[in-house]
């Protein structure tokens, strides 16, 4: 059995005339840590979602722990979490009924059990029976990873994850990112902050007019921008791919 | 600076006219457009037309002029019982965020407010001098101009007086006593009326209201009449030179009062702001009214994922919807105990009636009373997509909940009215209601229809969400109007087609029923079976397909403004 959790390969998506992804292929191993950067506009969204079978790309394939979105999206889906940069919340669901609704569509046994420690590590606990009204923009940003991470999901997609939290939903985050990685679970998330990028991925995928601009591990996209010129920032590499892509267009 | 503030809010309006413009290319606004324009036509202006005064200021009566004065004064004066007293004035978002921070005085800001709304002004003028009023164009500029600047004065003194400790009850008592010393003196202006004074061609009454303290305290607001419908040009251009001056009088006594309006401002501009997004962002009947309501089931840990989709809707229609639940069962209940204990037999048939007529309308406004459902979701829709549930499935399960309510609903209306009919002895016309066959298959009918007007419902945004979706920058425009009578239209027109096939389905087995075995009830309904179970394929079948096309759906930020 392969150990890649996610294959994408020659992904397309058009909204009308506009070719937002452009042929993208990259795949994500179990426990690995892929960041998703390039400049506005670039397609990040647009890839992130149809990684989460939100919408059918229009051409290129993508299996998520070796089912095919397109052909079996019910159990590609049972294996992935999609946070989105927004909260979507439902107005009307307390927070733990938010959790016992998302316990039910993933089939996760003992929801009780594997709720509370998400709870505590959120600090949801106290606001188990509070409207999404009565939360802050980060505590929703919370609540909608603890809803992501309830059934242990072996592919977790994030959309600007640290959006909304405080400093130490910050730290509490990228513990969790980390912790989740190190158990097997392979993460794609998009950021603009690169030094989270660095900290956290193991590989970068730059994208830029929806194409891929760069793919390789930070590292690697370093050591090709340096070129034996000494160090290079992730920043410095990002700023100069994107460059030269545009002056290539 | 005056320059300035005009070329912003002429260019502001003129950019948003072309926008408007520009979007009758789309074929859903071009339809949403000349839709809304017929309904206005046919239902107010032609009206207005009808009814309304004449095109020429001639033909309006002196006493017409008098009592029109007469409300003017009315206005300006409950003006000063409004309720807010903060002093805050209705700026935009934008103008507060570029204005309040700029090295502008009090007095511009106001100037700029009072520049801001004359596009808009001039465009109610000439609408209501083409359709409506038919008043003189300019007359109805300088009048609604005047009349805004009064209110912005007026906006601020209410703040100044609660500054000087005089609140709103001290407001609305003066209030008051000034609108029954008007009463009074109006009165006493009529000692010798006759009875139907109002059928004279108003020269005496007129005269009357002419003279005294109501001949003085109309002053102001003939002017404002006077403008809108001049007998001849030079009373116009006196009442327009006239109208300046209190303009300007008004400006200067708004400066005058020196109120620090900009955090109220602040604070208007936030709530309108929320207001708009609300109604951008969501469809009436969203709002989480009951929060401390309970789920109403126990949500197993195992089981079909459906289920909690249908438990999630439950406690959506009990926290957001459970006053309609209340208000509906009200209204059964008393209807059935007074068309039961009521003494009048008439009236009684009336309770029937009315439980019939529910009946009748209710597979059509049930589900736009009872949203939760799909439509409830679309802005959380990309959380939905992601879960591991089939489209056609989530379908059904989204419509649920509604359909267990408004069928509910229905079948008590339906029995309600057939009992009632049955007790009191119906007319002739409501007979049919009392026919046990006809209540058997309208009952067999009920739940099938509630879910084919539901699914229609909610397929509305998932195959056509433009045609759904509600303009950002004009979410109860003129254009939203037409597109939801399109919409409505549209709505109409597939529940007929598709229950079309099921009616000629049901003719002949009702025929054979009818003929041959003496229209036993229970023989109807063998014969009524066929035809449910075509609409009960129908909605299957639409089923499948909103749930593929719900796979298929494209998420674009429209999805966000979904109307119906």
């Amino acid at each position: 059995m392969t150990d890649l959790a996610v294959e994408v390969s020659a992904l397309s998506k058009m909204y009308d005339s506009l070719l937002a992804v452009d042929g993208l292929t990259f795949s994500v191993k179990c426990g690995e840590v892929l960041g998703l950067v390039g400049p506005n506009g670039a397609g990040k969204t647009t890839t992130l979602r149809a990684l989460a079978g939100i919408h059918p790309p229009t051409s290129g394939r993508i299996a998520i722990c070796g089912h095919d979105l397109l052909e079996h999206p019910v159990e590609a889906k049972r294996q992935l979490a999609f946070m989105p940069d927004e909260p979507r919340l439902f107005d009307y669901l307390t927070v733990e009924e938010h959790l016992q609704f998302v316990a039910r569509i993933y089939q996760v046994a003992g929801f009780r059990a594997a709720a509370a420690p998400l709870l505590e590590e959120f600090d949801l606990a106290d606001k188990r029976r509070s409207l999404p009204s009565e939360l802050s923009r980060g505590m929703k940003q919370k609540l909608m990873i603890a809803c992501g991470f309830l059934h242990s999901p072996r592919v977790l997609i994030f959309d600007e994850p640290l959006t909304g939290l405080d400093p130490l939903g910050i730290r509490r985050m990228k513990e969790s990112i980390r912790r989740r990685a190190h158990d097997g679970a392979s993460v794609i998330l998009s950021s603009h902050l690169l030094h989270l990028v660095e900290e956290l991925c193991d590989t970068v995928l730059v994208i830029q007019n929806g194409r891929a601009a760069a793919y390789g591990t930070i590292d690697d996209l370093k050591w090709r921008i340096a070129q034996g010129r000494g160090e290079v920032s992730l920043e410095e590499a990002f700023l100069q791919i994107t460059a030269t892509e545009s002056k290539s267009r | 600076m005056t320059g300035a503030f005009a070329l912003v809010a002429f260019q502001t309006f003129w950019n948003r006219l072309v926008a408007r413009v520009r979007k009758l290319r789309q074929p859903r606004y071009l339809a949403g457009g000349i839709a809304a324009a017929l309904y206005f036509w046919f239902v107010i202006f032609r009206n207005a037309h009808r009814h309304g005064f004449s095109s020429s200021g001639g033909h309006v009566l002196p006493l017409q002029i008098e009592l029109m004065s007469l409300v003017v004064l009315t206005i300006m004066i409950l003006a000063w019982a409004l309720p807010a007293d903060t002093g805050g004035l209705d700026f935009t978002e934008a103008e507060v965020a570029f204005l309040f921070p700029a090295p502008l005085s009090r007095r511009q800001l106001l100037l700029y407010k009072v520049i801001r709304s004359q596009p808009s002004t001039l465009m109610t003028a000439l609408v209501m001098s083409v359709f409506a009023l038919h008043g003189n164009f300019a007359g109805l500029w300088f009048a609604f101009s005047t009349l805004g600047i009064y209110f912005m004065l007026v906006s601020l003194g209410r703040a100044r007086l609660r500054l000087a400790g005089i609140n709103v009850i001290w407001r609305i008592a003066g209030v008051i006593l000034m609108l029954a010393a008007l009463s009074y003196a109006a009165t006493l202006s009529f000692p010798s009326m006759p009875a139907d004074f109002l059928s004279l061609n108003g020269a005496q009454p007129s005269s009357a209201l002419h003279a005294g303290w109501v001949g003085a305290l109309l002053l102001v607001p003939r002017l404002f009449v006077t403008a809108v419908f001049p007998p001849d040009v030079r009373s116009f251009a006196l009442s327009a030179a006239a109208l300046f001056a209190l303009a300007a009088v008004f400006f200067l006594g708004a400066i005058r009062l020196n109120v620090s309006f900009e955090e109220a401002s602040v604070a208007v501009s936030r709530r309108k702001a929320a207001r708009r997004n609300r109604l951008i962002g969501r469809r009436s009947g969203t709002h989480v009214m009951f929060q401390r309501i309970g789920p109403p089931f126990r949500l197993a840990e195992s089981g079909p994922a459906e289920t909690a989709i249908v438990w999630k809707n439950v406690i959506a229609l009990l926290r957001i919807s459970l006053a309609w639940v209340v208000i509906l069962t009200v209204v059964l209940v008393v209807a059935v105990i007074a068309g039961i204990a009521w003494p009048v037999p008439q009236t009684r048939v009336s309770f029937a009636f009315l439980l019939a007529a529910l009946a009748g309308v209710f597979p059509l406004i049930g589900p736009n009373i009872f949203t939760n459902d799909l439509r409830l979701d679309l802005s959380r829709i990309e959380v939905l997509k992601s879960y591991p549930i089939a489209g056609d499935r989530l379908v059904a399960a989204e419509i649920a909940a509604p359909l267990a309510v408004i069928s509910l609903f229905e079948i008590a209306f339906l029995g309600a009215a057939s009992m009632l009919v049955n007790l009191v002895g119906a007319p002739v016309r409501m007979q049919l209601l009392a026919n046990p066959q006809f209540i058997v298959v309208a009952l067999l009918f009920a739940v099938p229809v509630c879910a084919l007007q539901l699914l229609i419902r909610n397929a509305v945004p998932v195959v056509f969400p433009g045609w759904a979706t509600r303009p950002r920058e004009d979410p109860r425009g003129f254009l939203m109007v037409g597109q939801r009578l399109v919409i409505m239209a549209g709505n109409l027109f597939v529940l007929f087609g598709a229950l079309l096939p099921a009616a000629v389905v049901f003719a002949p087995s009702l025929w054979l029923a009818m003929h041959f075995f003496s229209g036993s009830p229970g023989l109807m309904a063998v014969a009524t079976l066929p035809a449910i179970a075509l609409i009960v394929v129908e909605v299957w079948m639409g089923t499948q397909m909103l749930g593929s096309q719900f796979e298929r759906l494209d998420i674009s930020a429209d999805l966000d403004t979904i109307a119906v």
